[in-house]
């Protein structure tokens, strides 16, 4: 390779050989398209074991065709993460390129920068710890992900299927991919922002099984529209602690165990039999921020400048961390601007998830009625 | 009979392609080796002494000085270190000799200390949503595997 090449001209030879390199050792296996009510993005799969992944977790967006669709994501099993890299370009040769293998032996993984594109998302990343390649390829707008174990249970540690590639995707001037739950009635949707561990995806599964509408325990789109501001659900399934899975087991038939993540700390579970309550483009009616209190009964009052300053940082706080997108202003300042004029509520949960429940539902019935 | 080892309590070794590379963990530097010193490191380290190794390569032409220079700078850098006697016997592939001229190399790199010296980049966990949750990690385990095992 010639010196004077520009990282973009690399990173398209790059990208131009890997999709040979695919092609060269597969067929392709199945064309899908997700539907994220924003954007519509094409999935190509090489390898028949990431169907199974795609169909459990991505159930009620995925779509066997779209009219047309915004970008693709190139799937394909990586068998030999070295023998790949070397013949994407001679520049990853491991054998005459100490540097690169001393980085990638100490790092765990390699990874390049297009500053023009991020500069601080890599464009092109290899990491060996979990065997996965990404890349990005700006002309075709294509997403490159490969992967090399696709066990259930040791996918899973990677959490929800191409999150990162998705939350590139749906990241525009008006929408952005969200950490939060949101769940409601009669279109008043609520969306619970709140970091882990504070009881939201919780209280946002029960009160699905409890026939609230719902889009998300975890991951969702958020679109500003004019002043109003919608949610779109992304994933079918939803992840419950060992504790909350055995406590809401009686209630939960007919959704389909996944996987128990390898660590059993967190049972992930396919919800395809609650899609009736799914609901697209869901109107936000207001903001609330969930507190696990040891009051006997749970309570909703409206925050406090102070509280809503909170509910706002843990929503920014916990989608950027997940996104790596700590250093993205220009998303932070997005997300502000989306959720800073609505009403913020704070609910005060109880030990009894039944009665919290109860609670929201009693709220939201009342909330502006008229 | 002298026999080292891998200075392994701040060396980090990796044999790619027949390549080794040895990385100083607490400088950053890291040395690469070319094939025919690579095999020479993999003798050493699989525990033959560096008498039967000399022994052995000598016959191929191999300058002693360049062998003692390739050693002591090993030992000097501090890649290897003494290690308990064995019998194990020299295992040269002779083309690979050949190929290299005979001779053996032992490179030292400072390009890359700011970025190995780092901390590694962390991916970001789900700190809270995936984080252990020590309470639930004491469930009732036959009771789990036979709730998952009829949910599956």
């Amino acid at each position: 390779m010639t010196t004077n090449k520009t990282i973009q001209e690399k990173i398209r030879e790059y990208n131009d050989n890997l999709l040979k390199f695919i092609k060269s050792n597969n067929d392709v296996k199945y064309i899908f398209y997700l539907d994220l009510g924003v954007k519509t993005v094409r999935l190509i799969c090489y390898s028949e074991e990431f169907i199974p992944h795609i169909q459990k977790q991505l159930a009620y967006s995925l779509k066997e065709n779209a009219e047309k669709y915004d970008t693709t994501i190139i799937l394909w099993k990586v068998n030999d993460i070295k023998q790949t890299i070397k013949y994407i370009s001679s520049d990853f040769d491991l054998k005459t390129n100490l540097k690169l293998r001393a980085e990638l032996i100490v790092r765990k993984q390699i990874s390049i920068y297009d500053n023009t594109y991020s500069k601080t998302k890599p464009i092109f990343n290899v990491n060996s710890t979990h065997d996965v390649i990404n890349s990005y390829d700006r002309i075709s707008n294509t997403y490159f992900y490969g992967v090399k174990n696709l066990d259930p249970e040791e996918f899973i540690k990677e959490g929800h299927i191409f999150v990162q590639i998705l939350n590139n995707i749906l990241k525009t001037p008006n929408t952005n991919l969200v950490h939060g739950a949101c769940v409601g009635l009669d279109n008043k949707g609520i969306l619970l922002c709140a970091r882990g561990q504070r009881g939201k995806s919780t209280l946002a599964v029960l009160a699905m099984i409890e026939g609230f509408e719902y889009v998300s325990d975890d991951y969702l789109t958020l679109e500003k529209e004019g002043d109003n501001l919608y949610a779109h659900p992304i994933y079918s399934i939803i992840t419950l602690s060992p504790r909350m899975y055995n406590e809401l087991y009686d209630r939960l038939d007919g959704t389909r165990f996944i996987s128990n993540n390898a660590r059993k700390d967190k049972y992930v579970i396919n919800i395809s039999n609650f899609h009736n309550q799914f609901k697209k483009k869901y109107p936000i009616k207001l903001c609330m921020f969930p507190e696990i209190v040891s009051d006997k009964e749970p309570s909703i009052k409206e925050c406090t400048q102070q509280e809503k300053g909170r509910a706002i940082t843990h929503l920014i706080h916990s989608t950027i961390f997940q996104m790596n997108d700590i250093h993205d202003i220009n998303t932070i300042q997005k997300l502000i601007k989306m959720v800073k004029e609505y009403e913020f509520y704070k609910i005060n949960l109880c030990n009894n998830i039944f009665k919290n429940v109860e609670c929201l539902k009693e709220f939201i019935k009342e909330y502006k009625n008229g | 009979m002298a026999n080292y080892q891998l200075n392994d309590s701040k060396m980090f070794a990796d044999i790619t392609d027949g390549i080794a590379i040895i990385i100083n963990s607490e400088t950053g530097i890291y040395y690469g080796m070319n094939a025919f010193g690579t095999q020479i490191y993999e003798n050493i380290s699989n525990g033959v002494s560096t008498e039967k190794i000399w022994e052995k390569i000598k016959t191929l032409g191999t300058e002693e000085e360049n062998f003692k220079a390739f050693l002591d700078a090993m030992i000097e850098k501090e890649l290897i270190i003494p290690a308990n006697n064995s019998n194990a016997e020299p295992n040269i592939d002779e083309n690979i000799a050949k190929e290299d001229n005979f001779i053996l190399e032992l490179k030292e790199y400072n390009d890359a200390q700011e970025l190995l010296l780092a901390d590694p980049i962390h991916e970001v966990k789900e700190e809270e949503g995936w984080s252990p949750e020590k309470s639930s990690l004491n469930e009732d385990k036959e009771d789990v595997a036979r709730r998952e095992a009829k949910m599956v």
